[in-house]
């Protein structure tokens, strides 16, 4: 076993941004996310990295991006209030397929709300940013563990697909403290480096399922970046009548994604293959629903535990493999109901009913009246 | 041990949160599972603060009490508002300024420590919370003192705190 220490999710967070060979944060403070802030500020110093302050949330993503184009891992850290004004810049980040990683530590809204627990940012991690031909990933930690081994997931990803990866926590994870251990051998991605010559490189050309190689500004490689349209060769496409030249690269961003699908879903299963009620949750509600399983097994009740790692791509082909044999879906989610149409979508002739509540996280509990109430 | 779980109630500024954190550092030292979870307002001072402390021999699924083993209470609103996460044969530990009047929890243990009145005797407030965490270790054992004396040293690095909590084994 490797080292274990007791620390809290967005302490876990920065060491796993640390391990994964992040080197530059730029970010301004929020609560629940202010300890990624605080702890980078003084780790960035000490791992020769580069820790940022930015002004705002608009230009933290954006000195993210540039941090990225200029060949480092980077990453920014916000809540909800803040991850509404970054929607534009990723958007940016996904039109250029630059990778970086944005944590969003879920605070109840809308608007300022509070500063406590909610999982109300789901759809817009998914479509936050205007001119939703595109895809992203969006990773949900339930433990410290999984923000130390989530982030470097998210690195992972961001670099093989050269597309923003979103961390979305959540209060109820960003403050709790648990153990950590961390691995003595931990998997690093890094992004694909172009080995072309100069005047053959063409910087978005790559097949349907990947992303391209991808030069850093002062290689001596010609790379022109824009969030308008573009071609393979990076030029943007301004009119209607050019458009099939863009049309490419418009592709490309999606298909990388949904071609591999398989390899970026992540799923917790437990107690599936005889369950006749599977509760599908992620993030802190899962830790109320585990609890609520376990207790439900005791009692004799074919309960089911099904837990999603990666929020997007929503695999519904797993879902609908997975709850094959249920008679009964619980969604339980701390919100009006976001991942609930989904599983419903996976799942239409099946019984897919909410557990929904507005503020903090579930209690084994309730889950657990839930599931006698369907019994 | 099975699941064990430690509720700690008072208000902003008695070092509710620190305190919880510490005793579930010292659970991880002596190499158990444990969770903290802290949940206070946005008042630096004077507010409602709580830390929610779950250890185990297993891993932990659910991370907050749900029905308290021991619940320690050093503010009289906070205690009358969480008694009622204590089991009903909890251990409950007081600070002896405070009253207890429901009569309804015939079956649970009362310890009752001049906690505050310590901490004032001495002249420093600010380490209520490591002899109430003395007084925790003495009545329910669930880490080992010495385990605790490494977390106070990691956590706050104060002699004074050490003493403190030492004060509180004998309380």
């Amino acid at each position: 076993m490797g080292k274990v220490l007791f620390m809290s999710g967005n302490d876990a967070c920065v060491e796993g941004a640390i391990a994964a060979g992040c080197r530059f944060f730029a970010g301004y403070p929020i609560t629940p996310a202010n300890e990624i802030t605080e702890r980078m500020s003084r780790r960035m110093f000490e791992v020769n990295g580069v820790f940022i302050q930015m002004e705002d949330e608009i230009a933290s993503i954006c000195a993210v991006i540039g941090a990225s184009w200029a060949g480092l891992k980077a990453m920014t850290a916000t809540s909800g209030p803040g991850f509404s004004l970054m929607q534009e810049g990723i958007g940016y980040a996904i039109a250029t397929e630059t990778p970086c990683v944005i944590v969003n530590v879920q605070r109840i809204g809308p608007s300022t709300g509070s500063i406590f627990s909610q999982q109300g940012d789901v759809m817009q991690a998914r479509w936050g940013s205007h001119g939703g031909c595109y895809e992203n990933i969006v990773l949900s930690p339930y433990s410290i563990q999984e923000m130390f081994s989530l982030t470097i997931e998210s690195f992972n990803l961001s670099e093989e697909f050269r597309v923003p990866v979103i961390l979305l926590s959540e209060a109820a994870i960003g403050h709790l403290r648990e153990r950590l251990v961390i691995p003595e051998k931990i998997n690093i991605v890094n992004r694909r480096r172009p080995t072309v010559s100069i005047k053959d490189f063409k910087p978005f050309k790559a097949l349907e399922n990947e992303a391209p190689p991808m030069a850093f500004f002062g290689d001596g490689y010609r790379v022109y970046y824009t969030g308008h349209l573009h071609t393979v060769e990076g030029f943007p496409v301004l009119s209607l009548e050019k458009y099939p030249l863009a049309e490419e690269v418009l592709k490309r961003i999606s298909s990388k994604i949904r071609l591999n699908i398989h390899r970026i879903t992540m799923l917790d299963a437990r107690y599936i293959n005889d369950a006749k009620i599977i509760i599908v949750s992620y993030g802190s509600s899962a830790r109320a629903a585990l609890r609520a399983v376990n207790e439900a097994r005791k009692n004799g009740i074919k309960a089911g535990y099904l837990r999603l790692i990666t929020l997007w791509p929503f695999n519904y082909q797993k879902i609908r493999e997975l709850c094959s044999y249920a008679d009964v879906v619980i969604v339980a989610e701390v919100n009006n109901g976001q991942i609930l149409y989904e599983v419903q979508r996976a799942l239409p002739s099946k019984n897919v009913i909410p557990l929904l509540k507005l503020a903090d996280t579930h209690t084994p509990m309730e889950v657990l009246a839930k599931i006698r109430e369907v019994v | 041990m099975e699941r064990f779980e430690v509720r700690i109630v008072g208000v902003g500024g008695q070092g509710i949160r620190i305190a919880g954190i510490i005793l579930a550092t010292a659970a991880v030292i002596d190499g158990l599972f444990a969770t903290h979870w802290p949940s206070y307002g946005v008042e630096a001072r004077g507010g409602p603060s709580i830390s929610d402390i779950v250890t185990s021999k297993e891993e932990i699924d659910y991370p907050r009490v749900s029905a308290a083993d021991v619940l320690v209470a050093l503010n009289q609103e906070m205690l009358t508002k969480y008694l009622n996460s204590l089991k009903p044969n909890g251990l409950l530990i007081l600070d002896s300024n405070l009253t207890m009047v429901d009569s309804k929890y015939k079956n649970i243990t009362i310890k009752r420590a001049p906690l505050i009145n310590t901490a004032k005797r001495i002249g420093e407030y600010s380490i209520v919370n490591m002899i109430m965490l003395g007084v925790l270790v003495n009545s329910t054992r669930i880490v080992s003192v010495e385990s605790m004396i490494k977390s106070i040293r990691e956590a706050t690095g104060l002699d004074k705190n050490i003493e403190a909590f030492k004060l509180g084994l004998k309380l």
